[in-house]
Order: structure tokens, then C-alpha cells, then sequence
């Protein structure tokens, strides 16, 4: 059975598509890698919120607050602003020890100093 | 001869030296710490990835606060004094405020990329060469403590704001 002209141009334009696409995906993800992004995105495998941490977070108080740019500047505007700001930071301090240097120690990982 | 046998000895000593310096910089690991690396290298693997997913966790949770407190309080309180035309000496130190906690919050976002890089990386490292390891696990330890002082540093300037901001309270 001889393949028509049209139908060996549709293969071609569709190997041609498919080739185009495996290129510009693996340069997507060779820059997503190397521009460090991969490590900021919690999406990726392994990296998901597990169900403690989602319950955890429900519970976090949040303020929907977002100071104007524009309008006069008062006592009261003011008051307003550091009272929000304080609960934000008062929030950010409820996480504990971030990033603390006992998760990585010889004692913590268990391996003997003698 | 004397001054050949001085020689020899200044030389030898100055070796010394620099391998005792070299040891103390990559950090000692003992035969027993070497041993346990070897056969224990899976159980720390699963330990690094805890700490990496908890170390995402973290990054994401403070990060969202750095960013809201920059995008939603700083720069519109700033750009609401430069439209009511004030830009006396205070006015000035709440901005250049502005700049430096943008660029702590960047250096935070570069830090971890780094940390993390090497943290994976020691992840991914074969135990076989237990010393390696432990030098690589050195590095990534320094790393950590630099996101320790970057969240120090964040810290630091959010104190500075509010201190400014409380005393354009004080003038009004």
C-alpha cells in the first residue's frame, strides 16, 4: 500500500512537531534546574505539604490587610499599620528554630565523634 | 650543614602544619565515624531528606512573610510618604531601609538555592569514600548557618522599620 504525498507530509510536519517539542522541553528544564528554581518550587515530587502541615497552616491567623499607597498620613493610618505589621511579624516568629544547625549535627545524624 | 638540617626541619614543620590546618578545615571523622557513614548511609540519606523537606517547608513559610511585609506594609508606606511630598532625614532611613531589606530578602532566596544545591548533592554522594562525605556534610552545615544569619539579618532590619516607623508616629 503507497502512502499518498499528503499523508507522508503529515507524518513529517508531526515527527517534525514532536522533535521541536522534546527540545524546547528539555531546555525548559535544564534552565528550571539551573536557574535554581527547582529548589523554591514545593510542587515537585516529594516536596508536597503532607496533611499535618496543611492542618497546620489552616490554623495560621491571616490578615488580609494591605496598606494603601495613596492618602494622607495620620496618626491613625499609622497605629493601623504598625498593628498589622506586628501581628504579621508575631506570625512569622511562631515558626520555630528555621533552618536550626541541630538537624544536621554528628548526634543528630548519629555518627560517633571517637 | 647546620643551616641545610635548619632547613629541613622549618620545611617539615611547615608540612605539618598545613595538614594539621587541612584536617581541622575539612573536619576530623574518626575510624568509628568513618565505619558508621559506610554502614548506616541509607538511615542518613532518609534523615538529609527530612531535613530538606523540612528545610522547604520553612523556606516557603518565611519567605511568604518576607514578601508580604515588603510588597504590602514597606514600600507602599514609602511611596505614600514621597506622595505627601515628605522627605526629611527620616523619610530617607525608612527607604534606604527598603533597599537593604529587599537585598536581604533576595540574599535569603540565593542562600537557600545554594544550601539546597549542596544539599542535594551530598544526598546524591556515595558513602564509599566516608571522608568525602563528612567534608561535603561540613559544607553544607556552613551553608545552613548562613540562612541562619540571613534570617538574623531580615530580622534585624524589620526591628530597624518599626522603630522608624514609631517615630514618625511620634511627629504626627
Amino acid at each position: 500500500m503507497s502512502m499518498t504525498k499528503g499523508s507522508r507530509n503529515i507524518l513529517i510536519l508531526g515527527g517534525f512537531t514532536i522533535a521541536i517539542s522534546v527540545v524546547l522541553t528539555s531546555v525548559s528544564l535544564t534552565i528550571y534546574h539551573h536557574s535554581g528554581d527547582v529548589y523554591l518550587d514545593r510542587s515537585r515530587p516529594g516536596f508536597l505539604p503532607d496533611e499535618e502541615e496543611i492542618e497546620d497552616d489552616s490554623k495560621i491567623e491571616k490578615t488580609d490587610f494591605e496598606f494603601s499607597d495613596s492618602g494622607n498620613i495620620t496618626g491613625e493610618t499609622i497605629d493601623e499599620y504598625l498593628e498589622n505589621l506586628l501581628k504579621e511579624i508575631e506570625q512569622l516568629n511562631k515558626y520555630e528554630k528555621p533552618f536550626d544547625a541541630k538537624a544536621l549535627t554528628d548526634e543528630t545524624l548519629g555518627i560517633p565523634a571517637e | 650543614m647546620k643551616k641545610k638540617a635548619l632547613s629541613f626541619y622549618c620545611i617539615t614543620l611547615m608540612l605539618f602544619c598545613q595538614i594539621l590546618l587541612c584536617s581541622c578545615v575539612a573536619g576530623a571523622l574518626s575510624e568509628n565515624g568513618a565505619n558508621y557513614i559506610i554502614d548506616n548511609c541509607e538511615q542518613i540519606k532518609t534523615q538529609l531528606k527530612n531535613v530538606q523537606h523540612n528545610d522547604s517547608r520553612a523556606r516557603v513559610y518565611i519567605g511568604g512573610y518576607y514578601e508580604k511585609i515588603i510588597s504590602k506594609y514597606i514600600t507602599p508606606l514609602n511611596v505614600r510618604l514621597t506622595r505627601n511630598n515628605i522627605s526629611d532625614e527620616l523619610a530617607q532611613e525608612l527607604m534606604s531601609n527598603q533597599v537593604s531589606f529587599a537585598t536581604a530578602q533576595t540574599n535569603f532566596k540565593d542562600d537557600f538555592i545554594e544550601y539546597q544545591k549542596s544539599l542535594e548533592e551530598l544526598i546524591n554522594a556515595d558513602c564509599g569514600n566516608a571522608q568525602d562525605f563528612y567534608n561535603q556534610l561540613v559544607t553544607v552545615r556552613e551553608k545552613r548557618q548562613t540562612m541562619v544569619f540571613d534570617i538574623n539579618k531580615v530580622s534585624e532590619l524589620t526591628s530597624k522599620h518599626i522603630e522608624l516607623v514609631r517615630q514618625l508616629r511620634g511627629r504626627l
